[in-house]
C-alpha cells in the first residue's frame, strides 16, 4: 500500500515537472503568428495544429540555422578542451604533493561559487586589450579555464582507491603510463557526468555572448531566443524544441554515468 | 616515486595558467578598480567606494533580497530534493527512470520556460514566482547527488535502525541525514551556487534591469553599473559579494573538517 | 529499445535535419514563394446616365480605369509592384464605381497601367515578396478554351488555389512513415542489407518530388490542419 501512494505522488510530481516542456512542444506546432511579449495564458490552449512555427524559423528566418551550429560548436569545443585541461589538473590535486595545495584547492572551489557577474567586467576588459572581443575566442577561451570540473574530477579520485596507484608505482615511473592504465579507465564515469555538466552549462549560456559579442552571427542560439526581439512566440517556442533535443539527447545517453560520477560528491 | 610527485605537479600548469589569466588576474582587476575613484581618473581612494556602496540604499535592498534569497529558497530547495530522493530512494526498474523526468527543467532553455512561467503566475505579487521557478529548476540536480550518494551507503545501518524501531520519516532524519553529512554539505553549497545564478532566470522573468522592489538582488545592482559605467561601484559590489562567498565556502569547508570521521 | 540506441538514432536524424536545412533553406524558400499570376488595368468603355436641364436622361461612354470584377477581394485588390531586390504584393483599397462587362469602373486609388495580382497559388500577405508567373497572358486563352493550368479550371478558380506549402512536408513525412512501416513489415532477416537502397530510392523520390513541386487540388487542404476551435463551434452549434 505505501508503494501505491509513493508511485501515485512519484507521477504527480513527475507529470508535474514535465508539463513546461510538454506546453512547450505542444505549443510550438499550433501558436500562431503572436509577439512574444503578447503571449497570453489564451494561447498556452493550443487551438490547431499549424508548423508555421517552424516554417518561418527553418526556412523563412535560416539565418537561426546559423546560431545553432554556433552553439554546437561552442558547446562542444569548451566541453573538450575543458576536459583536456581539467583532467591533468586534477590528477595533479589528488596526487602530488607539495606546499600549499589545501590552499590552492580551496581557491578553485571559491572560484566555482562565483557568480558571473563579477568576473565579468574585467573579463571584458581584459579580453578588450587582447583584442578578441568579437571572436568565438571571447566565449571560448575563459570557459575552457572553469574550475568546476577539476573541483569534480579531484573529488571523485580522491575517493579512488590508492593501492592501485601504489602498485603500479613498483613497476613504472611514468606518469603516462600509471594515469592511462590505473586513473583513466575508473575515471570514465567522472569524466562523461563533467561532459554532461559542462556542455549543459555552456549550451545555455546566455551573458556572456551578449556582452563579448556584437555580430548577430556570432552568436549561438541560446542567447538569441532569450533576447527574442524580432522573433514571434511560435518561432520562440519552435526555436526551443530544437534547442532541447540534443541537450535531452545527451542527457539519455549519460544518465547512469551521473549518478556513478557523483558519488563521493563533498568539500 | 619523488620525480613521480614531482612530474604530477607540471600536470597541473595549464589550467593554472588559464585560471590564473582568466579568473584570478580579473580579480586583481576588480580589486583595483574598487579601489580608485573613476576609470577616467584613476586616483586612488581607499575605501571610500566601499563605504559609499555599504550606505547605498539599493545595495542594502540588494543585500537584503540576496539573503533572503539564501535563507528561504536555498532550504526550500534542499528539504525539498531530499524528500524527493527518498520517495526514490527503493523504486526499482522503470520507475527509477522517473528521475530523468526532474532533471528536464534544467534542459529546457531559460527562455521558454520563462515565458510559460510568466503567463502562469503573472507579473505582480512577492518573488514567490523567482522562488519557485529557482526549486522547479534545480531540484534535479540535488535529486542526483542525493540518490548517488545514498546508493554509497551501507543497507546494514538501516537494518538495524528499522530493529530498534524507527520508521519513516524519523528514520531518514535521525539515520540518513548523519550518514550523508558531507554531500548535505556540498548539497547546500551547490544550491547556494545556483542562487546566485538564478539572476538570469529573475531578468528574462521580469524583463527589465529595475524589477519590483522584492526581486532586486544583487547581481541587479551590479549589472546596471555595468551598463551605466560605474565600474567603481560595480567592482566594490563584486567584491563585497565574492567576500559573502568566501564566507560560505569557509564555514562549509570547516564544518565539514570538523565532522568528517 | 535500448535507450543508447534509440538516443543514437535521434541524434543522427535530428542532426541531419539541421544539416538539410541549414544548406537548402535558399532553395526552400525559393521553392515556397507565392507565384503570382497579374493582369494590368486598362481602360474600358462605361455608361454614365447624364440627366439634362430639360429632365432627360441621355446616356453618355466614358472610358475609366477599369479592373476585371473577380479580381477584387472586399473592395482592395493586390498590386504588384517590382524593385530590384524583386516583386512584392501590397494590398491596396480602391474606390469603385459603375461595373460593365465583367469590369469594375476604379474611381479613386488606382492608375492606368499598374499590375494587379489575378490569383496566387499560396496565400498573399500585404508586402509579401512574390513570383511573377510567367504563364500569365495565356491564362484568358485557357479560361476560353477551359483547359486545366495547375489544377484549376480557370482564373477566377484560380485564385482560390491558396495553399500552404508546408504540406509538401507533411506529405513527404507521412510517405517516409508509411515507407517505414511497409519495410519494417517485410524485410525481416534481410532488413540490415535492403535498408540502404531502400533509403537511397527514398532520398531520390522526394528529391523529385520538391523539384516538381507537384500541385494539389486546392479543396483537399484546410487552412489549419486540424482546426480544434472550428469543431468546438460546430459542437456548440449542434447542441445549442
Amino acid at each position: 500500500m505505501e508503494k501505491v501512494i509513493k508511485k501515485v505522488i512519484l507521477s504527480v510530481l513527475a507529470i508535474l515537472f514535465l508539463l513546461p516542456v510538454l506546453l512547450t512542444v505542444v505549443c510550438s506546432f499550433s501558436a500562431g503568428n503572436v509577439d512574444t511579449d503578447a503571449f497570453r495564458l489564451e494561447h498556452l490552449f493550443p487551438s490547431g495544429l499549424d508548423f508555421t512555427g517552424y516554417y518561418d524559423l527553418l526556412i523563412e528566418h535560416s539565418y537561426v540555422l546559423r546560431n545553432f551550429w554556433n552553439s554546437v560548436f561552442y558547446a562542444g569545443a569548451i566541453t573538450c578542451f575543458n576536459i583536456l585541461v581539467s583532467v591533468p589538473a586534477a590528477y595533479a590535486f589528488s596526487q602530488a604533493r607539495f606546499r600549499g595545495k589545501e590552499l590552492l584547492f580551496f581557491f578553485y572551489i571559491v572560484l566555482t561559487m562565483m557568480p558571473l557577474q563579477v568576473t565579468l567586467l574585467p573579463n571584458y576588459v581584459g579580453l578588450r586589450d587582447m583584442k578578441l572581443l568579437d571572436t568565438p575566442f571571447a566565449i571560448i577561451l575563459p570557459a575552457v579555464f572553469t574550475p568546476f570540473s577539476v573541483f569534480l574530477m579531484t573529488q571523485y579520485m580522491r575517493g579512488m582507491e590508492q593501492s592501485f596507484v601504489e602498485a603500479a608505482l613498483l613497476e613504472t615511473r611514468s606518469v603516462i603510463k600509471i594515469a592511462g592504465m590505473v586513473i583513466l579507465p575508473q575515471l570514465r564515469a567522472c569524466v562523461f557526468a563533467v561532459f554532461v555538466f559542462v556542455f549543459a552549462e555552456h549550451w545555455n549560456m546566455v551573458e556572456q555572448p551578449d556582452i563579448y559579442l556584437r555580430q548577430e552571427s556570432l552568436k549561438p542560439l541560446s542567447s538569441l531566443l532569450a533576447i527574442g526581439e524580432g522573433l514571434t512566440a511560435a518561432e520562440v517556442l519552435a526555436g526551443s524544441v530544437i534547442f532541447m533535443v540534443p541537450i535531452v539527447i545527451l542527457y539519455l545517453y549519460f544518465h547512469d554515468s551521473l549518478e556513478i560520477g557523483l558519488e563521493s560528491m563533498k568539500l | 616515486m619523488k620525480k613521480y610527485l614531482l612530474k604530477c605537479r607540471l600536470l597541473l600548469l595549464p589550467s593554472l595558467l588559464g585560471v590564473a589569466l582568466f579568473y584570478v588576474f580579473p580579480y586583481i582587476r576588480v580589486i583595483y578598480y574598487s579601489l580608485i575613484e573613476n576609470q577616467f581618473s584613476k586616483k586612488f581612494v581607499g575605501l571610500k567606494n566601499y563605504l559609499a556602496v555599504l550606505q547605498n540604499t539599493y545595495f542594502r535592498l540588494a543585500l537584503r533580497n540576496s539573503l533572503f534569497l539564501i535563507i528561504i529558497a536555498v532550504p526550500m530547495l534542499v528539504a525539498a530534493a531530499f524528500l524527493l530522493s527518498i520517495l526514490l530512494l527503493k523504486m526499482k526498474g522503470r520507475w527509477k527512470l522517473l528521475r530523468i523526468a526532474f532533471i528536464f527543467p534544467m534542459l529546457v532553455p531559460t527562455a521558454s520556460l520563462v515565458v510559460i512561467w510568466r503567463t502562469l503566475f503573472g507579473m505582480e505579487g512577492s518573488a514567490m514566482p523567482v522562488y519557485l521557478l529557482f526549486i522547479y529548476k534545480n531540484i534535479g540536480l540535488l535529486v542526483i547527488l542525493f540518490s548517488a550518494a545514498f546508493s554509497t551507503l551501507d543497507h546494514a545501518v538501516f537494518e538495524a535502525a528499522r530493529i530498534d524501531g524507527a520508521h519513516g520519516l524519523t528514520m531518514h532524519r535521525k539515520v540518513t541525514l548523519p550518514l550523508i553529512y558531507p554531500t548535505l554539505l556540498f548539497v547546500i553549497l551547490i544550491a547556494v551556487v545556483y542562487s546566485f545564478k538564478v539572476f538570469r532566470e529573475s531578468y528574462l522573468y521580469f524583463g527589465t534591469s529595475y524589477p519590483p522592489d522584492h526581486s532586486y538582488t544583487l547581481q541587479y545592482y551590479m549589472n546596471n553599473h555595468f551598463f551605466k559605467l560605474n565600474y567603481q561601484y560595480l567592482a566594490s559590489g563584486a567584491v563585497l559579494t565574492s567576500l559573502i562567498i568566501y564566507l560560505i565556502v569557509f564555514v562549509g569547508v570547516k564544518l565539514q573538517k570538523r565532522y568528517t570521521l | 529499445m535500448n535507450t543508447k540506441k534509440a538516443a543514437t538514432r535521434i541524434l543522427v536524424v535530428f542532426f541531419t535535419i539541421m544539416l538539410l536545412c541549414t544548406l537548402f533553406s535558399e532553395d526552400l524558400y525559393h521553392l515556397t514563394l507565392p507565384k503570382v499570376a497579374t493582369r494590368t488595368t486598362a481602360r474600358k468603355v462605361f455608361p454614365y446616365e447624364i440627366t439634362g436641364v430639360d429632365g432627360s436622361v441621355i446616356t453618355v461612354e466614358r472610358t475609366e480605369v477599369a479592373v476585371p470584377s473577380y479580381m477584387m477581394i472586399e473592395n482592395s485588390v493586390y498590386v504588384l509592384e517590382e524593385t530590384e531586390q524583386g516583386a512584392f504584393v501590397t494590398k491596396r483599397k480602391i474606390q469603385t464605381g459603375k461595373s460593365a462587362g465583367g469590369w469594375i469602373e476604379v474611381k479613386e486609388g488606382l492608375n492606368g497601367r499598374t499590375k494587379i495580382v489575378l490569383g496566387s497559388d499560396r496565400k498573399l500577405k500585404d508586402g509579401a515578396k512574390v513570383l511573377e508567373d510567367e504563364k500569365n497572358g495565356q491564362i484568358s486563352l485557357y479560361r476560353m478554351q477551359g483547359v486545366q493550368i495547375g489544377g484549376c479550371a480557370d482564373a477566377k478558380y484560380y485564385r482560390l488555389c491558396m495553399r500552404n506549402n508546408t504540406w509538401h512536408v507533411i506529405l513527404v513525412a507521412a510517405f517516409t512513415l508509411l515507407l517505414v512501416c511497409i519495410c519494417k513489415v517485410s524485410l525481416k532477416g534481410r532488413r540490415r542489407i535492403l535498408w540502404s537502397p531502400v533509403m537511397v530510392l527514398w532520398c531520390v523520390l522526394v528529391c523529385f518530388y520538391f523539384r516538381m513541386a507537384i500541385v494539389i487540388p486546392p479543396e483537399w487542404i484546410p487552412e489549419k490542419l486540424i482546426d480544434w476551435n472550428g469543431w468546438r463551434e460546430n459542437i456548440r452549434h449542434f447542441w445549442v
